[in-house]
């Protein structure tokens, strides 16, 4: 039997199939040792004139055809709706969930995904008009953008003589961060007084008051009781915290290392300064972002140093 | 999402696989010895034992093992050619094939081996056919092909164990949906009239039968086969019992023990004199491997491509090494007035020497009694008057063999009184000669056809009387005439306790059983002709019959044509059969529209569900309710983040109840 081709795994009236998606069912190499055995046995049959054996060669070969109709219901109803995977650090593993769905009535079983021919998940089953996350882990080797590779969802069920695929090849990726290393303090304040007391942690102590929330502002300082109080999202001041804050530049890490060394650093020191509670600003020469502090802010400094040097 | 590495092989489905494997070895157990079999089940228990208690299986690790595994190997190859002369032939292949399973199931470890093994169980089942191919047997095959099916199904599935008969029932579904194109490749692919390449000398095996030399208990050996010989059915009128003589072998020459056939001759069959009734009729024959088929006595019209001999048997060109189905037509009361000298002189022929008390007797015959008849009927009336036994198991007859049946044992089976009556004639110098073949048949009134099994196998006597050629004579008639009137079972009461396997049926002689027995042969008898017998002749024959050559470029395309017709319907069948069966949600709420339509409010085919609720509600206040619990169930399941089965099921439900 000519190999299904699954290209539009579902069509439907109202949206177009998802695009970048094709698949089909080819027998594997189990398949291929089937067959030459079928085609022994047939010769066999046809040598002694054995009626039953043709006519079990020929079951045999009949269920090798519908083995591949089979794997390609398998495999029809299954879309994948999107990936997504959190920010990471180099060394750290990047976690792709990929989102599957089964438009199918049938349950679509023994399914895997295999990326590039590496990562492979374990088998599972997307129940009919069921989902599936799907996670793949990609060490992450290098700084700045790791996509994900062109998935390929492939099942050999029923009988593992042919094998149906899916490939789907989605726009997204991963922002890998600089690993946060280094062994150099934070760079000194640039409030006299500060310096001078030394201890960022005075500043928690001695309460100013409430503010309102600001998008970027660091959870550890959110009112949670005034939260509580259904009196809305509002942030602690801290006297004296306000006027806390640090600039991080890379050309002020000129003397270290290579640029990789001096980025590590700079993120060890963002890292640092937002578990301090110390606001930062950070300097990257062509890029500059005011100080702030959070984690929304601290993600948009360690993404800009990811991309520091790419050229978009 | 489970654990289970892709390649490795779980406890369930490697004890499925060997169980599957030493189902299909049970189907070899009745040709091979017992220690092929007895040796795969030990390996198969040891494979076992290595999953469930850890026995170490013979890797590299254990090196004892492993060389014992090497051993084993080696010593199997040895022992097979000891037993059998070689490894090609089939019968040393199967054990070969077997005992090598055996060992690769040893060592599987990945998901490649455990395909391979699986596939090598499917050849091995298709060499039990070599065998056999009974109903029993293919029903069995029919077994063993959805265990191994099911096995491959339940391993093409790491993880999740599914249950043993959900597998199984998709491999049956597998085969059902196969069914139509097994059918179609069946009956379409064309079959070459010869084999490819010579068979292995044991390909054929040696099948009990009548052979061309009769000696003292040679047919006795035959009587206790059950087998069937062959099928008659009658096409109109059919002979009684008593004159159902099927021919075969004719035998001239005499050692004084063993009857051999006369010289070939390559005279043209003689002509017969008829009478009566002609009788037309076809034979289904079972194997034979001997190049004559049977025929009543006395054939008029042979089948095409065989010929009559002189002595009126039906010659094929070649041996029949399969059941095969041919017409033909017969007089009963017919006789050959055709004989020359050279034939008469040699059935007269005896050994020099031999029988001298025989002999004394028929001079004294022919003295008293001038006509060859007269003879004849002092010959009957001695076997009849004598105290002559017709027994299966004659008394050990010492010394001459003619001598001492007629003057000492007097007991005897059908070929003691057919020799013993030939020496007599011959003595008494008139020409005689002895016919083997078979005698009456079973009549199934289910399948309205005759069964003529091996035990029916008889031996007669010719005797040459001028005026009215040859002349069949039965002496066993004389002796036992109900032999010849009411078939072997009622002459020999005992012979079911003795033959065994018609025990049952002698023993319980239930009117239900024989019927459900008659009703078995008449299926097998139609398995034969359209199942197994369905060969190159009866193909073409086929396809005359529609008007259509069938050369192997005609078939090829048809079948061809045909596969590919099957292949769409059933890829089209499979795919829109789900689709229609597939969202019970949406039909669920077209039936919920169907039924507002037929109160006159029709969705617009712009309009959304909710919308459609809302204008619907208004209208029909007293539904309102229904209609939009209904509308919110029909979202949730279509739509919800959390859509479960139960959801599909209250929808239903509800819609089934709605009545507006």
């Amino acid at each position: 039997m000519a190999p299904a081709t699954v290209a539009g795994v579902r069509a439907r009236a109202a949206a177009p199939p998802p695009p970048r998606i094709a698949g089909r069912v080819l027998p594997n190499r189990y398949g291929w040792l089937m067959l030459l055995v079928l085609g022994v046995m047939l010769l066999g049959s046809i040598n002694y004139n054995n009626n039953l054996g043709y006519a079990l060669t020929f079951l045999l070969m009949g269920v090798w055809a519908m083995a591949h109709v089979h794997g390609y219901r398998n495999l029809r109803g299954i879309e994948v709706l999107g990936a997504r995977a959190a920010p990471v650090f180099v060394g750290e593993e990047a976690v792709f969930e990929v989102f599957l769905r089964n438009s199918g009535a049938l349950a679509g079983r023994a399914l895997a995904i295999s990326a590039a021919g590496m990562v492979t998940t374990d088998a599972f089953e997307v129940a009919a008009r069921g989902s599936h996350t799907a996670r793949l882990s990609f060490p992450a080797q290098r700084r700045g953008v790791l996509p994900l590779p062109p998935l390929t969802i492939a099942s050999a069920f029923p009988l593992a003589v042919c094998t149906a695929r899916i490939c789907w090849r989605g726009d997204v990726s991963v922002t890998v961060y600089p690993h946060p290393a280094g062994a150099l303090p934070l760079p000194a304040t640039d409030d006299p007084a500060a310096a001078v007391s030394g201890n960022t942690l005075s500043g928690d102590t001695d309460f100013a008051g409430l503010r309102a929330y600001r998008t970027g502002d660091s959870l550890r300082q959110i009112a949670w009781k005034a939260l509580a109080r259904e009196r809305g999202l509002h942030v602690k001041r801290f006297a004296g915290g306000d006027a806390k804050q640090v600039e991080l530049r890379l050309r002020d890490l000129q003397f270290i290392g290579d640029p990789e060394t001096q980025l590590s650093q700079l993120a060890r020191w963002v890292m640092d300064a937002e578990r301090a509670g110390t606001s930062y600003s950070l300097d990257l020469d062509r890029v500059l972002l005011p100080t702030g502090i959070g984690e929304a802010h601290r993600d948009l400094c360690l993404q800009a140093l990811a991309h520091y040097g790419s050229p978009s | 999402m489970t654990a289970t590495r892709r390649d490795e092989l779980t406890r369930p489905i490697v004890a499925w696989l060997a169980a599957s494997l030493l189902m299909v070895v049970l189907l070899h157990a009745r040709q091979q010895p017992l220690w092929v079999c007895g040796g795969f089940l030990a390996l198969v228990l040891w494979r076992i034992l290595h999953a469930w208690r850890g026995v170490p299986l013979p890797t590299r690790d254990h090196r004892m093992l492993w060389l014992l595994k090497h051993a084993l190997a080696i010593g199997i190859f040895w022992v097979v050619y000891r037993r059998y002369g070689g490894v090609i032939g089939r019968d040393a292949g199967i054990s070969l094939l077997v005992l090598l399973i055996g060992l690769k199931l040893l060592e599987m470890k990945s998901r490649r081996e455990f395909v391979l093994i699986a596939l090598l169980g499917f050849f091995l089942l298709v060499t039990a056919f070599f065998y056999s191919q009974s109903m029993p047997v293919a029903l069995y095959a029919l077994a063993c092909v959805t265990a191994l099916l099911g096995s491959l199904v339940a391993m093409a599935q790491p993880g999740r164990a599914r249950s043993v008969g959900a597998n199984l029932r998709l491999a049956g579904t597998l085969m059902l949906q196969a069914a139509p194109l097994m059918l179609i490749a069946f009956v379409l692919f064309p079959r070459p009239g010869s084999p490819l390449w010579s068979l292995p000398k044991d390909a054929r095996r040696a099948i009990s039968g009548l052979s061309e030399e009769m000696s003292p208990g040679e047919l006795t050996r035959l009587t206790m086969s059950d087998a069937v010989a062959f099928r008659v059915a009658f096409s109109t009128n059919r002979p009684s019992a008593a004159e159902m003589y099927w021919r075969g072998p004719v035998l001239v020459k005499t050692d004084g023990r063993t009857w051999t056939p006369g010289d070939p001759s390559d005279r043209s069959a003689p002509a017969i004199t008829a009478q009566g009734v002609r009788y037309s009729y076809s034979i289904t024959l079972e194997p034979t491997n001997r190049p004559w088929i049977y025929a009543l006595e006395h054939p008029s019209t042979v089948p095409r491509g065989t010929r009559l001999s002189r002595d009126l048997r039906v010659l094929s060109a070649r041996p029949i090494t399969d059941r095969i189905r041919y017409s033909a037509e017969s007089y009963t009361q017919a006789w050959v007035a055709e004989a020359d000298s050279e034939e008469l002189r040699a059935a007269l022929q005896l050994p020099p020497g031999a029988y001298p008390r025989t002999r004394a007797l028929a001079r004294q015959w022919r003295l008293e009694d001038r006509t060859d008849e007269g003879v004849v009927r002092r010959a009957l009336q001695y076997f009849r008057n004598e105290p002559f036994v017709y027994t299966l198991s004659p008394a050990q007859i010492y010394g001459d063999p003619v001598d001492g049946f007629l003057f000492g044992a007097r007991q005897g089976f059908c070929e003691h009184y057919a020799s013993a009556f030939a020496v007599l004639m011959r003595a008494a110098r008139v020409p005689a000669r002895i016919v083997t073949g078979y005698q009456g048949g079973e009549y199934n009134p289910v399948g309205d056809y005759y069964i003529v099994r091996q035990r029916d196998a008889h031996a007669w006597v010719e005797v040459w009387l001028g005026h009215r050629g040859w002349v069949r004579v039965d002496p066993t008639a004389a002796v036992a005439p109900a032999r010849v009137q009411r078939g072997i079972d009622q002459a020999l009461p005992g012979l079911g306790a003795t033959v065994g396997g018609t025990a049952a049926d002698l023993a319980v002689d239930l009117a239900g059983w024989r019927e459900l027995r008659y009703a078995y042969d008449a299926l097998n008898n139609r398995w034969n002709h359209w199942v197994i017998s369905y060969n190159a002749r009866r193909q073409s024959a086929m396809f005359d019959d529609l008007g259509l050559s069938a050369d192997w470029r005609a078939l090829s395309l048809l079948l061809g044509a045909g596969l590919l017709l099957a292949g769409a319907l059933l890829v089209a069948w499979s795919l829109r059969g789900r689709r229609a069966h597939g969202d019970a949600i949406a039909r669920a709420y077209r039936r919920f529209c169907a039924k507002l339509a037929r109160r006159g409010h029709p969705r617009a085919p712009y309009e959304g569900p909710m919308d459609y609720a809302r204008r619907v509600s208004a209208s029909l206040p007293a539904a309102a309710a229904d209609i939009t619990r209904i509308t919110g169930l029909y979202a949730r399941a279509r739509y919800g983040q959390t859509s479960s089965a139960a959801d599909a099921q209250a929808l239903r439900s509800a819609v089934r109840r709605f009545a507006p």
